[in-house]
């Protein structure tokens, strides 16, 4: 529960640092490039099963341990209402959990399901090589060269000498292709205000899960010590506040903002 | 200082034996001091309990000085009741008000069972100490108490562990019935010291086998335990069990 845990938390770590490029103001081209390494580097496509395993094996020792839990109290106290200083968060780990997991489906299906299986929007060869498109269908590029069209499909992504070949057989502004921009993606999503809603909600629910988590992953772990238990206090809070605050914000800088019309 | 006397409405788990079915019964009683023990207040229903000819509440007790840990009872939804650091034959009954409601429950764990009303069976601590809650000495002439050096913080931290009575409140207050606030004050006692060391590997391998085998649940560090605990035993004692644990489970050559 706690190696698992805190792997999760380094995973977030990664998550937020990347996903802070959607705040850039550049059309989202950096998140978009972003995107292009997370889903070709043989290392992250590695850690993505790895990531896979982490999350497994801490839902699946949630449900055991929980109940085991539950079926060491047998009978249950007649007086409700008390609970002996323990914080919320530290008794409902088990349901903040099982909300997030909720979340996990929907955000999966969301985007990765979309970006991994989805058909795609339409878009020209030009665009998807400048804007950092996931190609799912050349088929503006077919009839010039299929070879080259197949090639591009299989790749994912647009390359440069890819290009340059294409630039030899016509202008890449009139092909049509069919693919996905991660950012626009998100861009799109978080215009739903029940997404934007559910979003921030999981993500106070994280909060809550990580205010007990972080710290309790190190005294199951056999970390205490007044030299540093300050640090893991200190950092549990860090990681409780700054990580869900960042990942909430992103869906609500997208709505706002195309509340407003900025985007 | 002149006492003020309560009316009040107890709710007290009845169970006839450990296979019977219990339910909460309520109960009134009247005149009651505030300068009486909790305890005091029960023996005073009890007498009366047994002049109606009714069958006395079974309720565990002996010292009544706060140190032999065999008074228990949830007292509404709180180990030992509301004073902190305070087991339930020290609590007195100025702690509540004239009208109130008083819940009283036993111990509640698979691994405690009920034998009857508000007494539990708490021999899975016992099979846990047997398992390593002791050193082996060669018997003979005592040795002199200045042969082993140990510094008085050592000494400190091995008796604030050492300070821990069993009665098991921790377990009570758990949301997971786990006994790991017991098991570590155990484990952190003998391990702090130098008498200690020969057989830690083993006593902790040994003590949480035994504390699994009994049914107790698994510690998620809600921190309760620490605070239900009438000694104050800290929960640091806990995460310097897991760090003794992994060590033993990871590297140890000794196999519990």
């Amino acid at each position: 529960m706690a190696i698992t845990g805190l792997f999760l938390v380094s995973f977030l770590l990664v998550h937020v640092m990347g996903n802070i490029q959607l705040f850039y103001q550049d059309g989202g081209l950096a998140f978009n490039n972003y995107t292009k390494f997370m889903t070709t580097n043989p290392i992250i496509k590695t850690m993505e099963w790895v990531l896979f395993a982490g999350f497994v094996v801490h839902i699946i020792y949630a449900m055991l341990l929980t109940l085991q839990n539950n079926a060491s109290r047998p009978v249950k106290y007649a007086y409700k209402g008390k609970n002996g200083g323990a914080s919320w968060a530290s008794r409902n780990m088990f349901i903040t959990g099982s909300v997030m997991f909720i979340f996990l489906v929907v955000h999966l299906v969301m985007f990765w399901g979309t970006y991994k299986f989805g058909s795609g929007e339409a878009t020209t060869i030009q665009n998807a090589y400048e804007q950092a498109w996931k190609v799912k269908d050349a088929s503006g590029l077919a009839s010039l060269d299929a070879e080259l069209a197949h090639d591009i499909v299989k790749h994912k992504y647009i390359d440069y000498e890819s290009y340059q070949e294409i630039l030899k057989l016509g202008n890449p502004a009139d092909m049509k292709a069919m693919g996905y921009s991660m950012y626009n993606l998100t861009l799109d999503s978080f215009r739903q205000l029940w997404i934007v809603i559910l979003y921030v909600l999981a993500m106070v629910l994280l909060a809550f899960h990580l205010n007990h988590g972080f710290q309790s992953s190190f005294r199951s772990l056999g970390f205490v010590h007044d030299k540093y238990l300050p640090l893991i206090k200190g950092g549990g809070q860090v990681v409780t506040v700054v990580f869900p605050l960042l990942f909430a914000a992103m869906p609500v800088y997208f709505y706002i903002g195309s509340v407003i019309g900025k985007f | 200082m002149a006492g003020k006397n309560l009316n009040l409405t107890l709710k007290i788990w009845r169970q006839n034996g450990p296979a019977a079915k219990g339910q909460m019964k309520e109960y009134k009683v009247s005149d009651i001091s505030t300068e009486m023990s909790f305890l005091e207040m029960l023996d005073v229903l009890n007498e009366r309990l047994v002049r109606e000819g009714e069958d006395p509440i079974a309720f565990d007790h002996d010292c009544r000085e706060g140190i032999c840990g065999m008074c228990s009872l949830m007292i509404n939804g709180l180990a030992h009741g509301p004073s902190r650091r305070t087991t339930t034959c020290q609590l007195h009954m100025r702690s509540f008000n004239d009208g109130d409601t008083i819940y009283i429950e036993p111990w509640r764990a698979k691994a405690f069972p009920v034998i009857k009303d508000l007494v539990v069976d708490r021999s899975a601590f016992d099979h846990i100490m047997h398992a390593g809650g002791y050193i082996s000495v060669n018997t003979g002439n005592a040795q002199d108490a200045n042969e082993m050096p140990i510094s008085t913080q050592v000494a400190d931290h091995a008796m604030d562990a050492a300070e821990c009575i069993g009665c098991g409140a921790c377990v009570a207050s758990c949301k997971n019935a786990s006994a790991m606030l017991f098991v570590s004050a155990k484990v952190a006692h003998l391990g702090h010291l130098p008498q200690g060391q020969p057989e830690r590997m083993l006593r902790v391998q040994r003590m949480v086998r035994t504390m699994d085998e009994a049914g107790f649940g698994n510690c998620t560090n809600t921190g309760a335990c620490e605070v239900q605990c009438p000694k104050g035993i800290s929960i640091k004692n806990i995460a310097k069990m897991n760090a003794d644990y992994l060590r033993a489970s990871l590297i140890s050559e000794v196999k519990g």
